[in-house]
């Protein structure tokens, strides 16, 4: 035991004592986790107005078209703008270069073709591919029903009341029109939306619509996702360092002359695997605090779930770091290997984005791999406020992953001459 | 004669090392592959995992009731045209469902409350559907809001009409108004809104018959194809430090070759692999996915552009290393860094904030990728000049620092 802890405090040592470690370990995951943090923030929408732009071509010109645009203008969510004879003309480029989020066009004879029942189509140019598009299109196709339900309201109570009524048809309708458009900002049917199990109250309910708080797709807190992920990567990526121990004291000859000393072999495996994890333990835990104090995310909402997801995270990801030493010949395949495994771990595994924005193929493919299942404990206690047994399906498939790759590992070094 | 014997020299030894290959061209277009299989494999760009939803039902109409709000509700979810979004699950109560949301094995549940259809025939009163959704879920839980918006707007189109009756029949003073807002609601609803006709037509913008997962994909692997052009010529130009190590380059002194013709020979070399890289990204990445890098001359001049934005980088680079172990953290360090804010690993997020299009300015990989950006667009010479020249200018300002580091460099390895 003294003997493998001799080998894990060498390797430490080795690790450590260079300062470029700690700019790998620590300083590039919260850099990383920082700058994905922001660019996930949504900060950009402009200048404090966050509405969308929304290009409005009225080719129609009646007064039911002026009022579909004041409609728009009061739906909160979308800032008309309407397009002068020049950029009508442009309405395809100025969607693709995002000037505007849409161009909506309001065909000549709408208005008279509303009135008479048969209402035509508006046209909508946008990129629904895009987040923007797909919220443009949303709040215009939702204005859009409620003007027309309006309009079905006035055309229906005119019908019923014009023989009787004081004011003429025309009126009538108008006034109707009206009063059904300030009944629509307080209908009578309306949908709550509630987070089960969600941290923060600002985020835990999403009123009216799913649009207007915290229900993008990296929620609340951008560093939800951030975070986690982040840390994930880095995991695989700090493992680089310890990989890299294995294969220069193999190349140097100082493993073969530790065999030739009384320190029993699965000594010295388990000192260099029992320096991995720490290694790896300790980036995690510092970046699990950086989250908790500086960024908000909540990894102590279950602090047992969290040291145990930890704990299985970093004996995988050390494992990991152990079947890479005994494989790689050189510094350069580790470098390689480490590459390889942290782009495609990571990115199949939803540390750049939640998988559930790929798609069922994607994300089964996903939890083939470890990070994928990290990911789902991580955003399972972050998220849904998940107790240990919560996350304990991916804390087992974590765990044999680690000791796959360790028996893996084992078997390589144990037959691999020195 | 000479410097081509050099170039040829740095250029075989580049390619012939199976790692430097893989990590100049196998990983960019893996990494744009993965996410091409991410977002790209829908053709219509992202798709969401379908939500499982469960709708609790605690409302009984009477008999006699001419619709039931449940009923609606799980009609309007439950549609075909909705299957790619939602599918229909069972939960037997609202306290199994939370439970079974917060556990993750339910994506959301839909609460229709006791009385709901009467307090919607009365015309009094707020009828609330309460929507519990997983978190961990945010983008398709916002999906199902707006649907069940739509749903809700339905319902409420009847409430609406007979308010606005009442009210007009009140304020004209025609008698009745009880019985005509009746009449006004059962003929203008309820029903389920997805069910409307179609009100809207939606076409995408014609931008060349580039679609949105076109774009995404080209502008990854722009964005990548320029991190790992940066990485190549870092590491072209680190090859003078193992030369120095490996005591190859006090040889080459002995031979009558002028260091001019050693710096030039070096500098070819990096050139002709940055130019044989980005040749075969274009070329590769054309086969693979089909983007269609814009008119050839712009794509040229962009690719020289890159070339000498990314040698420039790796000169300057090279002055603050002093051995070849040192220079893979610190290549690996700042070219992160600086691909990171040069907006490489953002390249088709929306809504960034404005700091980091101006941060990206500050960068060539900035540069680079606004005029990669602008090839792609189809633009011709006149087009891409502004970020051209930008490009360019970095890259000559970045050789002229360099250049004498560098010979200094030679100097102290002699």
């Amino acid at each position: 035991m003294m003997r493998a802890l001799a080998v894990t405090r060498k390797d430490l040592l080795q690790i450590l004592r260079d300062r470029r470690a700690v700019v790998f370990l620590l300083l590039m995951p919260l850099a990383f986790t920082l700058f994905f943090g922001l660019a996930f923030s949504g900060l950009g929408e402009g200048g404090g107005d966050a509405r969308l732009q929304v290009g409005v071509v009225d080719a129609d010109g009646g007064p039911l078209a002026g009022s579909l645009v004041r409609s728009l203008s009061a739906s909160g969510a979308l800032r008309p703008d309407p397009l002068d004879e020049l950029r009508r003309a442009y309405a395809d480029e100025l969607v693709h270069r995002g000037d505007e989020a849409a161009v909506l066009t309001i065909p000549p004879g709408w208005g008279a073709a509303l009135r008479s029942g048969a209402p035509h189509p508006l046209e909508l140019v946008t990129d629904t591919g895009t987040a923007t598009g797909l919220a443009a299109q949303r709040a215009v196709q939702a204005t859009i029903d409620r003007f027309l339900a309006a309009e079905r309201t006035a055309a229906t109570a005119t019908a019923l009341l014009a023989p009787r009524a004081r004011l003429p048809a025309d009126a009538l309708h108008d006034r109707a029109l009206e009063l059904a458009l300030a009944a629509w900002q307080d209908p009578t049917v309306r949908v709550e939306s509630a987070q089960e199990g969600a941290a923060r109250g600002a985020g835990a309910t999403a009123g009216a619509s799913g649009r207007e708080a915290g229900t993008g797709a990296f929620g609340a807190n951008p560093y939800d996702q951030a975070s986690p992920g982040m840390i994930v990567q880095f995991a695989v990526y700090g493992l680089l360092l310890s990989a890299m121990v294995l294969v220069i004291e193999r190349k140097q000859g100082a493993h073969a002359r530790l065999l030739g000393t009384p320190v029993p072999r699965a000594a010295v495996i388990a000192g260099h695997g029992l320096a991995m994890l720490s290694v790896v333990l300790g980036q995690i835990l510092v970046l699990e605090a950086f989250g908790q104090t500086a960024l908000g995310v909540h990894y102590l909402r279950h602090p047992w779930a969290t040291l145990a997801l930890t704990l299985a995270l970093a004996l995988w990801s050390a494992s990991l770091g152990m079947l890479i030493g005994a494989f790689a010949r050189t510094e350069q395949q580790v470098v390689a290997s480490g590459l390889l495994a942290m782009f495609l771990l990571s990115g199949l595994g939803g540390a750049w984005f939640p998988l559930e924005i790929t798609g069922p193929t994607f994300t089964a493919v996903g939890h083939l791999t470890p990070t994928a299942w990290a990911m789902d404990a991580y955003r399972t206690i972050l998220l849904r406020g998940g107790t240990l047994s919560g996350v304990a399906v991916p804390l087992l498939v974590l765990l044999g992953f680690a000791a796959l790759f360790f028996a893996l590992a084992v078997a390589r070094l144990v037959r691999r001459p020195t | 004669m000479k410097l081509l014997t050099l170039a040829w020299k740095d250029l075989r030894r580049q390619f012939r090392s199976g790692l430097l290959l893989l990590l100049m061209i196998g990983v960019p277009l893996l990494l744009t592959g993965l996410l091409y299989f991410a977002f790209g494999s829908t053709g219509t760009g992202p798709a969401l995992t379908p939500l499982s939803v469960a709708v609790i039902d605690l409302d009984t109409p009477a008999a006699l009731a001419p619709f039931a709000v449940g009923t609606i509700v799980a009609q309007a979810l439950g549609s075909p045209e909705l299957a790619t979004l939602l599918v229909p699950a069972t939960a037997p109560d609202a306290a199994t469902a939370r439970r079974r949301v917060r556990a993750g094995d339910l994506g959301a549940a839909v609460i229709v409350p006791a009385h709901a259809t009467a307090t919607l025939l009365s015309g009094r009163g707020v009828l609330t559907l309460e929507v519990i959704t997983d978190p961990a879920r945010p983008l398709a839980a916002g999906v199902l809001s707006d649907i069940l918006q739509a749903v809700a707007d339905g319902l409420s189109a009847g409430g609406v009409a007979a308010r606005v009756t009442a009210e007009l029949a009140t304020a004209q003073g025609v008698p009745g108004a009880a019985l005509l807002a009746a009449r006004a609601a059962a003929t203008v609803g309820p029903g389920p809104g997805i069910d409307r006709p179609a009100s809207l037509v939606i076409t995408a913008p014609r931008e060349g018959g580039s679609s949105f997962v076109k774009r995404m994909v080209a502008e990854v692997m722009a964005a990548m194809m320029i991190f790992f052009v940066f990485f190549s010529g870092a590491y072209g130009a680190s090859a003078v430090l193992r030369e120095q190590e490996e005591g190859t380059l006090r040889r080459l002194a002995a031979t009558p070759t002028s260091t001019a013709t050693q710096l030039g020979g070096r500098f070819l070399g990096i050139a002709a692999i940055l130019v044989v890289q980005i040749a075969s990204l274009l070329a590769l990445s054309g086969l693979v996915f089909g983007i269609g890098w814009g008119r050839p001359l712009p794509v040229a001049l962009a690719s020289a552009a890159l070339a000498v934005d990314a040698a420039g980088f790796g000169v300057v680079l090279l002055a603050f290393v002093k051995t070849s172990r040192q220079s893979g953290p610190v290549f690996g360090v700042v070219l992160t860094v600086t691909g990171m804010v040069g907006g490489l690993m953002t390249a088709t997020m929306p809504s960034l904030p404005v700091a980091f299009h101006t941060a990206a300015l500050f960068t060539p990989q900035g540069w680079a990728m606004d005029l990669w950006r602008a090839c792609l667009a189809g633009g011709d010479v006149g087009a891409i000049l502004p970020s051209l020249a930008g490009t360019f200018v970095i890259g000559v300002g970045l050789l002229a620092v360099g250049v004498p580091l560098m010979r200094r460099r030679f100097a102290r390895g002699l």
